[in-house]
């Protein structure tokens, strides 16, 4: 029998205090799990580029705070202990009905009346039950937490995504991405196309600018890689077809377009954004947007294209969206956040509302493909003359910028790409440009 | 580095360069929105060898020039136009000359004056004067520096460039200003260089304009 030097109380008090103190306990526990959160999204925070000191005051006061109730709920236990609440021993004492009230069994559950059997049982079960949404919670917070530990990927199970081109005959069967990407590479030589992980494209895409010549593999090299057997990062072998995820496409000194594929691995791009070449920095990234005006004009037109392929509400939200913004100041989602810039953007009405209704019968799967073939067409952005005013370069009216012209209408590309059996290079000489002033309805 | 082209402002035969003219000049700019940015200086130098035999002097190139250039600070250029030679140094070349007295200063020119924004381009508008007068009013010419800044490439941007100083004129003889801008460019593949624009041919140009300037006043 547990010695009373506890206290003088009589039982049912020492019952209240201790279901008292466990009720302390179940709160000090529930502090203790939401300093772990705090500490957890601390952590996600710092790991971001240029926010590594913000958490650090935050770090410090929550790890104050849990170390506080982590001894609080030690004080507790302590005193629990004392009054023989949370003394094993007492079970493991035989013919012992088990009275002492209340008792927490070992796995936790407070039994006020404890029965033996009743108590053996309710132990299993609340243990399994226990062990299962202990599980379920922890997967949770591995996703949310460590997003990038997921194994069990999507794109396992989905698989890779077979596109199918009609009237090509390369293309008619099944394709994963890097079949698409290799037949890429040998059908335009001048197009220089690399696919990584997403995580090797933040680390290149910090070392850029390299120079022109030098490829993934001289950055590589300057980096610190060793071993001539190994493939370059960036080449098509060097990366698994089930982790690729942003696709870069270099046309040497005329620009470099990065297409991110959503769920990794499958054909489907989900951003595009287009840069100078020589421009480098961890802002590369296919929802970045060029320090320079002409490609951040260009990525925005592509924008609304890839948004009109995944979902129609999506295309007539953003078109009326756009309509009522009638320029200035508006920053379009993200793409103009990071530069704070004075000059106003464009109106892409007229273009996008082609887009739209152009793209409702272009299937997902070919999305890639002809993606692809669109950046390809502005190899000659900065030599081919606006089908319109026959010049190369124009005063846009409502930016005042000087640009040249970074409109390639894909409809009649499209077109001109499936209809045709010219070679690509006579069909891409029919694409037209035009300024963004300087296309009309009827294109 | 972006691509650049840099022109010299050739005067109608009998008129001579002043700031009215750079004033108008600038104008200009800010007429299709140009944003002063700040200011801008480079420095030539012509070299003469230090000779104790006089007779060697001939040997010696005639032309030997120095440059310093405002979007490398901590380089030095040097540039003989006769044998198509580049050379670019660390700034700490001019030490050393001065400690090896092997050439001294003949002439020292300052191109100095305003920058611009135009969106994806830069202009630079300047006067030329000797290093020793930059505050009198007699100026020895006016240059522009055009940069397209998205592409290095000379080959990609020349189309674009063409039709921007296009512009420019047209707008610069709407004044009217008695003169134009003249853009001959170098033969950069004779020097060694790529298609990728850099410091040393921005070098290469000045030398160039420097060259044509010289020229126009001996005439």
């Amino acid at each position: 029998m547990p010695a009373a030097e506890a206290s003088a109380d009589a039982p049912p008090k020492q019952v209240a205090m201790a279901m008292e103190s466990l009720g302390q306990a179940a709160r000090l526990i529930a502090d203790i799990r939401l300093g772990a959160d705090r500490l957890f999204e601390a952590i996600l925070v710092a790991a971001e580029p240029h926010q590594s000191t913000r958490p650090l005051p935050l770090i410090v006061k929550e790890d104050t705070a849990m170390r506080k109730h982590i001894q609080d709920l030690r004080s507790i236990g302590k005193q629990l202990e004392d009054s023989h609440v949370l003394n094993e021993a007492l079970l493991s004492r035989s013919n012992s009905w088990g009275l002492h009230m209340p008792l927490v069994c070992p796995d936790g559950a407070v039994v006020a009346y404890a029965w033996k059997r009743q108590l053996a049982g309710q132990a299993g079960a609340s243990a399994v039950d226990r062990t299962r949404l202990a599980l379920k919670s922890f997967m949770e917070q591995k996703k949310r937490f460590f997003p990038h530990l997921d194994i069990e990927s999507v794109s396992k199970r989905r698989g890779s995504q077979p596109i199918v081109v009609g009237g090509k005959e390369e293309l008619t069967d099944s394709k994963t991405i890097k079949d698409i990407l290799t037949h890429f590479v040998k059908d335009i030589p001048d197009m220089k196309i690399f696919a990584y992980e997403r995580i090797d494209w933040l680390k290149r895409a910090a070392s850029l600018p390299s120079s022109v010549d030098e490829g993934p593999i001289q950055s590589s090299i300057s980096h610190g890689f060793h071993g001539a057997n190994k493939p370059r990062p960036g080449s098509l072998d060097a990366v698994a077809e089930d982790k690729v995820a942003v696709v870069e496409l270099v046309i040497p000194s005329v620009l470099r377009a990065v297409i991110s594929l959503h769920p990794v691995g499958s054909t489907s791009p989900d951003a595009v954004a287009f840069f100078s070449p020589d421009e480098g920095g961890s802002y590369v990234h296919a929802r970045g947007a060029s320090a320079y005006h002409v490609f951040r004009h260009i990525t925005v037109t592509l924008w609304f294209c890839l948004r009109s392929w995944e979902s129609l509400v999506l295309q007539f939200s953003f078109g009326l969206l756009f309509l009522s913004f009638r320029i200035q100041n508006v920053s379009a989602p993200h793409i103009y956040s990071r530069h704070n810039h004075q000059t106003p953007i464009l109106l892409l009405q007229d273009y996008s509302n082609l887009a739209l209704q152009y793209f409702l019968g272009v299937k997902t799967e070919t999305a890639l493909y002809f993606l692809m073939q669109w950046v390809k067409s502005y190899q000659t952005l900065f030599i081919k003359p606006c089908s319109n005013c026959r010049r190369v370069l124009s005063v846009d009216r409502q930016s005042s910028l000087f640009l040249p012209p970074v409109l390639r209408p894909y409809r009649q590309f499209y077109g001109a790409m499936t209809s045709s059996a010219l070679p690509k290079d006579q069909n891409l000489g029919k694409v037209q440009a035009f300024h963004m002033g300087c296309s009309s309805q009827d294109v | 580095m972006p691509a650049k082209w840099v022109l010299h402002w050739h005067p109608i035969t009998g008129a001579s360069v002043n700031t009215q003219i750079l004033d108008e000049i600038s104008q200009g700019i800010e007429s299709i929105n140009g944003v002063k940015d700040g200011r801008w200086k480079a420095v030539l130098t012509f070299y003469k060898p230090i000779v104790r035999d006089q007779s060697m002097a001939a040997e010696f190139p005639r032309d030997f020039l120095g440059i310093s250039l405002p979007d490398e600070p901590y380089k030095y250029y040097f540039v003989v136009r006769g044998q198509r030679i580049i050379v670019e140094a660390d700034l700490s070349i001019q030490a050393i000359m001065d400690k090896l007295q092997s050439y001294k200063l003949r002439v020292a020119l300052n191109f100095e004056g305003i920058q611009y924004g135009l969106g994806d381009f830069r202009v630079r508008v300047g006067k030329v004067v000797p290093s020793h007068l930059t505050h009198s009013e007699t100026m020895r010419g006016i240059v522009m520096e055009v940069e397209y800044l998205p592409i290095s490439s000379i080959d990609q941007s020349k189309q674009i460039m063409e039709e921007f100083v296009d512009i420019v004129q047209e707008i610069l003889s709407n004044k009217p200003l008695p003169g134009h801008f003249v853009h001959s460019e170098p033969n950069f593949a004779e020097y060694g260089l790529s298609d990728q624009y850099t410091s040393q041919h921005a070098a290469i140009q000045y030398s160039t304009v420097m060259a044509q300037l010289i020229a126009r006043h001996s005439q």
